[in-house]
């Protein structure tokens, strides 16, 4: 039965019944119910206050997740691992299971693993690991087995920081992810229900059957749907990182089952545990996961506990609510045995270090540096979101740009003319890194203003500069920030004698017509004058001094 | 031109000596292949081939004569003929659970009916690469699970050889053996020079001690399964059933080694290439100092009088050869056959599982599947009905047996107590050869639990006296009979089979000497030595050789062939082992002689 305990995901066998919910847990989100302790402590929710005694339900969430890798070929022939291709073209006898066909395995899926079992910081990625085979009947599956791994995962115990969103109070906690495994997919049908007297049927496409996966499955760490869709999210962002996956929830090349169940607050025993599936979007997987929960909960407190049974539920998008999809009632028994077929896959310690030198900068260890630059909570989230520009800001500020100033641009204009711009990314784009630099330094130094910089960024984002940079655009364009005195006196004293009224006006104590002179000595100076000097001329001179 | 009955004598030699028939032109492939044709046809009744001539035959036999020819023309033309090899233009035939294209290849199930695939074992292509004429696909037991090839869905095939003894009750068509039964009865019949089958418990050993040849398992991963119709994958071997122990290391060397499409094989052992030059000047006669074990566990009581003796004559032989005959324990022997039969069934389960009608496999009616993925289809047939279905119409009954037998050994609740205990036990039969062969990696420490399992949890076999503790110098082969009896009468096969007879376990019995060495993965050959006192039907003795010792094994094989050959030459005047045991031409004549008799008698 040791088995079945390593499968179990929420709700192990009762001799297991401690989570490992705090220990991790770098920064604590003390708002809402993002823990068990924060709603152990915390006061009923008001909405929900009917009585002192009212009982509060936690919900312990566990997450696997298969991930398609993205190697060239399949996992154990030499098939392509395309998307979308027209059905069965990318097929052979192994991976349709002729007899007297075996598997080889595909060493760039080891290294792919590895690197995501590394990344997952797994303190276990065994030297030697072993294939075992999962069988059952389904016309998906060409073998009736599916070669995985069972006693022996390649990696165990690792950890996941996620960030918490700020609903959720914020800040970034650990998951613990018990195990992740090497294995294949299986093909798809595609079903075709009776038409009349035409019976119904299906159609089986065996292009993804034999598809490199590895499964990750987490520890029944998390508590909310928010907190899901952000486990999901972080996982997706370090599978691109890696560039082990697409990562893409659409094409379901990440595949994300989600096992929810219900307990009391302060009882440690598991609730019965549902397997929600089908989820398109983490944002889908958010409102699959809360309306479990909300459902559970609400059967409990009806007294009708014992209709939550072990089942698999689909989430219906469109009715925004799970739907039963098989009870597990009679589990299939899988007859694990070791694949006879695959000798173990065992490497060295100079294999492992080989493919953590091959690997990049991962977004935790990104996110600590970006902190210390002094950047931002939110900047830092828009930028690790996208490897590609994590590059560009990096590159930028190689370049001697400011960080905060770089940041700032790059996650406010620049990200905003991305969003819009066809068939141009952060990468393509005719701004590069080191003008990106130089327009920031001539900001931050005050060779230009910020409203000059705003000016002249989209001429410079859609390249229509003709190569120049940000210094000879402003030079050409005479744009340079005034910040001679005397200039400045100058332009402040023709201000105030064209407008002796409102002169007038103020010094007979109207303060609010400041502004209208602040605007007019930036407008008589062509957008150029140093903003912080000329307010301090303009003060001094309408103080009459 | 050679005429037809060259041609038929030729067929019924070795492949050396079909070489140099074809190199002095006294017969051409093609000859060969017409006459191997006609034969096949004339025995049918023995029913050792399924479906017809592959249709690379005359292709093959007519480009070695190409080739021969344009050697023999001075090599002339632009392109140099491929070096010689001694298969080049001999025919073989090929057990029909090895893929080859253009034909049918069914493991002799209905569910594999029709079913072409769409590449080559490398075993066949390897040949075929070098000139070997593929002949036909042998009949053999289903999907190799029986020992005596009766459990097929083309019928019970039949041994050629008839008793020589004098009593009524010996009398009637022998059991083949298997489950390469018509592997086997090809050779012996005359058919082809020799073939390919596959063992993976006994299954090319034990249809050759039946039938009067040689069979030749190698160590496991010696030659590629690819294209091998898997039954116990952690088992399956190929193998080879030959007229002598030459020919045995003449293919073991054209089809061994390293293979892309198989992860289970190892690379070739390059010594094979100087034991064919040795055995091709003459074999040695001297086998001093080497020791040949024999394990007192295999001494049950299922070995018949005529058996056992002529196990002791062959030791006698041995020692003719100089090599010293010692006592080895291997204490687990008796537990190896349970293990055996709760192992292939349980990988067999798993193997079988793609015969479910989807894809290939014998169409059973068509499942239906609900649109919400459930399996529940309109009409109320779900994919798993009808896969049942297809399976249920598809494995003939010791098939189902074993895959039933299988697949609840494997059950997660009951796994520990059979598959995994299975396994320990499998282990343990591995340590037992290892320290006879003094093979087994040394660790420091005592207690004596070497090989990572743990003996106290097992109280399985009898330890021999004097097995524990004991350091007994290592042996170099062991040596015991192939099987406990010689060929059973078929109707008495047939009376105890399933399904006539749903319990019995008895046919398991006859496994009991080979799959020990399956279960340990090491090499293993069976050599006939003589014909049985009783019955007058060939016995086979069985040598294993230590992991991956082929060729030591070959060579002691090939010493004591040639000893026992000269014992048969002295037609029992000769002291020691002469008289019970020899084995010459004339002796494998029998079978072939036989096997007309028994088409005449048609």
């Amino acid at each position: 039965m040791a088995h079945a305990c390593a499968r179990g995901v929420v709700a192990p066998a009762p001799s297991r019944v401690s989570p490992r919910v705090s220990g991790r847990r770098v920064v604590v989100a003390r708002v809402g119910t993002s823990s068990a302790e924060a709603s152990a402590k915390e006061a009923p929710k008001k909405s929900e206050a009917k009585g002192a005694n009212e009982v509060q339900f936690e919900a312990v969430i566990g997450i696997e997740t298969h991930v398609q890798i993205n190697s060239n070929t399949k996992a154990f022939c030499r098939c392509a691992a395309v998307y979308g291709a027209e059905p069965n073209r990318h097929t052979c006898p192994v991976c349709l299971g002729h007899p007297g066909t075996y598997p080889i395995l595909n060493a760039a899926v080891v290294k792919k693993a590895i690197a995501l079992g590394i990344g997952l910081d797994c303190s276990v990625i065994r030297r030697k690991s072993t294939f075992d085979r999962k069988q059952y009947f389904y016309p998906d599956l060409p073998k009736g087995y599916q070669i995985s791994q069972f006693d022996e995962p390649y990696g165990e115990h690792g950890k996941l920081d996620v960030v918490i969103p700020v609903e959720d109070g914020g800040g970034v906690r650990t998951i613990g992810i018990t195990r992740a495994h090497i294995e294949e997919d299986a093909g798809k049908l595609t079903h075709f229900p009776a038409k009349g007297n035409e019976p119904g049927y299906a159609l089986a496409d065996y292009n993804r059957a034999g598809v490199a996966l590895v499964e990750i499955v987490s520890e029944p760490d998390l508590r909310t749907g928010r907190e899901v869709a952000a486990y999901g999210a972080e996982l997706r962002r370090l599978v691109r990182y890696l560039d082990v996956s697409d990562g893409n929830l659409s094409e379901g090349s990440m595949r994300c089952d989600v096992n929810v169940s219900v307990r009391p607050v302060g009882r440690e025993a598991f609730g019965t545990k549902v397997e929600v599936k089908n989820m398109n979007s983490f944002n889908a997987m958010s409102r699959a996961v809360d309306f479990e929960i909300e459902r559970q909960t609400t059967l409990i407190r009806d007294g009708r506990g014992d209709e939550i049974v072990q089942e698999t539920r689909t989430w219906d998008e469109g009715r925004q609510r799970t739907v039963s999809m098989r009870k597990k009632e009679g589990l299939a028994d899988y007859r694990y045995f070791p694949e006879p077929d695959l000798p173990p896959l065992v490497f060295d310690n100079a294999y492992v270090d080989g493919v953590k030198a091959e690997m990049p900068e991962l977004p935790a260890a990104i996110r600590a540096r970006y902190a210390a630059l002094g950047l931002p909570d939110d900047a830092v989230q828009v930028l690790v979101e996208d490897k590609a520009l994590v590059e560009y800001f990096d590159a930028t500020i190689a370049a001697g740009a400011p960080a905060k100033q770089a940041a700032n641009w790059l996650t406010g204009d620049i990200m905003a003319y991305l969003k819009n711009a066809k068939d141009v990314t952060i990468s393509t784009m005719p701004l590069r890194s080191k003008d990106l630099a130089e327009f920031c330094s001539m900001i931050e130094n005050g060779e230009i203003s910020g409203k000059i910089g705003k000016d002249i960024l989209p001429d410079l984002l859609v390249g229509e500069t003709g190569g120049a940079g940000p210094r000879a655009i402003v030079e050409e364009r005479g744009l340079s920030q005034i910040s001679d005195p005397a200039e400045i006196e100058a332009i402040v004293d023709k201000v105030l004698e064209e407008n002796p009224g409102q002169l007038e006006q103020y010094r007979g104590g109207k303060d609010k017509l400041k502004g209208f002179f602040v605007g007019k000595v930036l407008a008589a100076s062509g957008g150029r004058a140093n903003p912080a000097l000329s307010n301090q001329i303009l003060m001094k001179k309408l103080a009459g001094e | 031109m050679a005429s037809s009955a060259a041609a038929d004598a030729t067929l019924a030699r070795t492949l050396r000596q079909c070489a140099s028939s074809l190199a002095d032109g006294s017969v051409s492939s093609s000859e060969l292949l017409a006459r191997a044709s006609a034969r096949l046809a004339r025995l049918r009744s023995l029913n050792a081939f399924v479906g017809g001539i592959l249709p690379s035959a005359a292709g093959a036999a007519a480009a070695s004569d190409a080739r021969r020819a344009a050697a023999a023309d001075g090599g002339g033309g632009d392109r140099a003929p491929p070096p010689s090899s001694p298969v080049d233009g001999a025919v073989v035939a090929v057990k029909d659970n090895l893929v080859v294209p253009g034909a049918p290849t069914t493991a002799s199930s209905r569910a594999l009916r029709g079913y072409e695939p769409p590449m080559i074992a490398t075993v066949a292509d390897r040949l075929a690469r070098v000139g070997a004429v593929l002949l036909a696909k042998t009949n053999m037991d289903e999907f190799g699970m029986g020992s005596h090839g009766v459990h097929g869905v083309h019928g019970a095939c039949v041994s050629p050889w008839m008793a020589r003894g004098q009593e009524e009750t010996l009398r009637g068509p022998r059991c083949a053996g298997g489950s390469s039964a018509g592997a086997a009865v090809a050779v012996a019949a005359g058919v082809v020079h020799a073939s390919v089958g596959s063992d993976t418990g006994g299954s090319v050993r034990l249809p050759a001690a039946y039938n009067g040849l040689v069979g030749y398992k190698p160590s496991y991963g010696v030659v590629s399964r690819w294209g091998l119709v898997p039954y116990c994958a952690s088992l399956d071997t190929v193998g080879f059933i030959t007229r002598d122990v030459a020919d045995a290391a003449t293919l073991l060397d054209i089809t061994q080694g390293i293979d892309p499409l198989d992860a289970t094989s190892v690379d070739a052992d390059p010594r094979t290439t100087r034991l064919l030059r040795s055995l091709g000047s003459r074999p040695s006669f001297h086998m001093r100092g080497w020791r040949v074990g024999v394990p007192a566990e295999y001494d049950a009581c299922e070995v018949s009088d005529e058996v056992r003796r002529a196990w002791s004559a062959t030791l006698r032989a041995c020692e003719d050869l100089g090599a010293i005959v010692c006592a080895v324990s291997l204490p687990h022997t008796r537990a190896a056959l349970a293990a055996y039969y709760t192992i292939a069934p349980a990988e067999a389960s798993s193997n079988l599982a793609r015969y479910d009608g989807v894809r290939f496999g014998f169409g059973g009616s068509r499942g239906g599947l609900s649109d919400d993925g459930g399996i529940l289809s309109d009409d109320g047939i779900t994919s798993a009905d009808a896969a049942s279905d297809a399976r249920g119409k598809g494995f003939g009954a010791e098939v189902k047996r074993r895959v039933m037998v299988g697949t609840y050994a494997l059950g997660t609740e009951i796994t520990s107590a059979y598959f995994e205990r299975a396994m320990r036990v499998r282990a343990l039969v591995a340590d037992d050869f290892a320290e006879a062969f003094g093979t087994k990696p040394r660790r420091g420490g005592g207690g004596g639990g070497g090989g990572g399992v743990d003996r106290r949890n097992l109280l399985l076999g009898a330890v021999a006296p004097g097995g524990v503790g004991a350091a007994p110098a290592p042996v170099d082969v062991i040596l015991t009979p192939t099987t406990p009896t010689t060929a059973p009468l078929l109707r008495d096969v047939l009376a105890t089979s399933v399904p006539r007879s749903r319990a019995s376990t008895a046919a398991f019995a006859a496994d009991v000497m080979t799959v020990p060495a399956s279960l340990a993965g090491l090499p293993a050959i069976s050599v006939p030595v003589g014909l049985g006192a009783d019955t007058g039907l060939p016995i086979g003795m069985q040598l294993i050789g230590a992991a991956r010792g082929d060729v030591g094994l070959l060579t002691f094989a090939a010493a004591l062939e040639a000893r026992v050959a000269s014992l048969g030459s002295e037609g029992g005047g000769g002291g020691g082992a002469g008289g019970v045991i020899g084995w010459g031409a004339e002796h494998a004549a029998l079978g072939v002689d036989d096997a007309d008799r028994f088409a005449a008698a048609e």
